[in-house]
């Protein structure tokens, strides 16, 4: 008799891979008058069991992407998803972190070049509404700063705040796809690229598109740049920023979660 | 060993020794809009621990709500105390976090096992009861509670299938885990009623040989039968109201008992709020009538 670390390294096997050779020697078979199941059975409810309910977490964290492929096709992409890449902890409200390089080699999804980022944005989409809470900032506190500090401040944005690029529309796409009347909706991929911030200030998660000198700057400001550092940073790359108007846009959206000091 | 009923410090909003349900996003805002008072009334609420485990948003949002008005049970998933190759200590860190944040009344777990080779296979897998198994789950259990600086329940499994090597039965390995570490029971007497049809075990023998005193809660839930070739298996699904036959075992429970406290449990094909109570009426009305005969002998 093997003991319980290779039992349950052999149990596991049999639910990934199929390969039941080593664990059914360890299974009591039964007596056919009482429930009649073979071993190779009882082993099948479990697998059947792990597979079902962790493809239905896939499908609640991945709602769109499923709509995109269709129920049949989605079902098949997470169960390999799943023997690929099982969850490592048991909080499954952010499985499948490993979704976008997923789709990048899988083939069976060439077709839908997109998918990947469609699947990054329902991520980090996932990963806002499951973020820290921000406090709520009064903007008064930044009025209040002597404008020669002004450059050293280290602006924090939303704390469950995510950004993503694409080179697809990708938030048409996700748009679009919201309902399942929806899904029919054709978007022109020929939109091109999109930059956005995806963040949550109450419950509600909410979907920013920005222009790609803003999307650089809530970078800098993510990294914790200061607003010096970042200035410098962005007018090297977009001549045309205008820091300003930038952060006027931050402001006018609340999305300022406080405030600090380079020392 | 300690007393287990009195370990710990469940003082906060004890639960009540009646029915209570357990707590779904689909009915949040009824649950609000309701209020505390509504008939028939909820008597408390138990959560899955990890979905309460993310850092912010909506889950904390409504539980902190919630939670004002009701007292509350957090029931995890995902510790796998029977796990041979250690307890995930970020998990157990994560646990206590949200266990300070709520101070839930009670706090449990399940006999069984979920990770190996750090691989989470989100299902309660059987364990062999063995020696070996004994000390492993209990120095878990123990490790656990130490942690917490309370007492936890641990509940009884469903199960499909046994293992060879098993040399003890089910009620006396739950016994010894209950002696050795002072944990309570969560008796799921659904899965008594499921495991011993999977098994052709006696389920009024399994809940006879159960100490009384152990008992913290007590799961209902529903359950399906698949049929192979002719036979039935049960499958523990949560997908269903409670059987006839398991609303049977239950009084007999009780009989034997007394009134505990006692979860409706639905996991699968959410029905809507009312229905949950009506079964929750349901174990009312059998959880009076016992404690009315306790007051009356």
């Amino acid at each position: 008799m093997a003991g319980l670390f290779d039992i349950q390294d052999n149990f596991l096997s049999a639910i990934l891979e199929s390969r039941n050779d080593a664990i059914v020697d360890e299974i009591l078979e039964h007596d056919l008058s009482v429930g009649g199941l073979s071993v190779q059975e009882r082993l099948n409810i479990y697998r059947n069991n792990t597979f079902i309910t962790l493809k239905r977490a896939l499908a609640q964290n991945f709602p769109v992407l499923c709509r995109l492929v269709g129920q049949q096709f989605f079902d098949h992409m997470a169960g390999e998803y799943v023997q690929k890449h099982p969850p490592i902890t048991p909080l499954l409200m952010t499985y499948g972190v490993k979704m976008p390089e997923f789709l990048d080699d899988f083939d069976a999804a060439g077709s839908l070049p997109y998918l990947a980022d469609v699947a990054r944005l329902e991520h980090l989409w996932n990963m806002s509404f499951n973020g820290p809470d921000s406090e709520g900032f009064d903007l008064e506190e930044l009025n209040k700063v002597d404008p020669e500090k002004f450059e050293d401040i280290i602006l924090k944005l939303l704390p469950n705040m995510q950004l993503m690029s694409s080179i697809y529309p990708v938030l048409d796409i996700w748009l679009a796809n919201q309902t399942e009347e929806g899904a029919s909706t054709t978007v022109n991929l020929e939109r091109g690229p999109c930059h956005l911030a995806i963040y949550r200030k109450a419950q509600e998660v909410e979907i920013m598109p920005l222009d790609p000198a803003s999307h650089a700057f809530f970078g800098l400001l993510g990294a914790g740049k200061t607003l010096g550092s970042a200035l410098v940073q962005m007018t090297g790359k977009y001549p045309a920023f205008n820091l300003q108007e930038a952060l006027q846009n931050i402001m006018r959206n609340n999305l300022i979660a406080g405030f600090e000091f380079a020392k | 060993m300690s007393d287990p009923l009195t370990m710990g410090n469940n003082n906060f909003d004890p639960i009540p020794t009646n029915a209570g349900i357990g707590l779904k996003p689909q009915h949040y805002e009824e649950i609000l809009s309701l209020g505390p008072d509504a008939s028939p009334k909820i008597g408390w609420f138990e959560v899955h621990t990890e979905n309460y485990m993310g850092a912010g948003g909506p889950p904390h949002y409504y539980l902190e709500k919630i939670r004002q008005d009701y007292p509350l049970s957090m029931h995890g998933v995902g510790l796998s105390l029977g796990t041979a190759d250690g307890l995930n200590l970020d998990h157990l860190r994560g646990v206590k976090n949200v266990v300070d944040r709520y101070q839930p009344a009670l706090v449990s777990e399940h006999i069984s096992w979920s990770i190996a080779n750090g691989v989470y296979l989100n299902d309660l897998i059987p364990l062999p009861y063995t020696a070996e198994t004994l000390q492993i789950t209990c120095a878990h259990i123990d490790q656990i509670q130490n942690f917490l600086g309370r007492q936890i329940l641990v509940e009884n499994p469903s199960s499909y299938l046994l293992f060879k090597s098993s040399n003890m039965e089910e009620p006396d390995f739950i016994n010894e885990i209950l002696g050795n570490t002072g944990c309570g029971l969560l008796l799921d007497v659904n899965n008594v009623y499921v495991s011993c049809q999977n098994h052709g075990w006696d389920a009024r023998d399994y809940i006879s040989r159960l100490k009384p005193e152990t008992v913290g809660e007590i799961h209902l839930a529903g359950h399906s039968v698949k049929e192979w070739r002719g036979q039935s298996l049960r499958i523990d699904d949560h997908g269903s109201n409670v059987c006839n036959e398991v609303w049977a075992l239950y009084d007999y429970t009780l009989s034997l008992m007394g009134p505990k406290p006692t979860l409706i449990e639905w996991d699968n094909n959410i029905p809507a709020l009312m229905t949950l109570r009506q079964e929750a009426e349901r174990a009312n009305t059998l959880l009076n009538r016992d404690q009315c005969a306790k007051n009356s002998g």
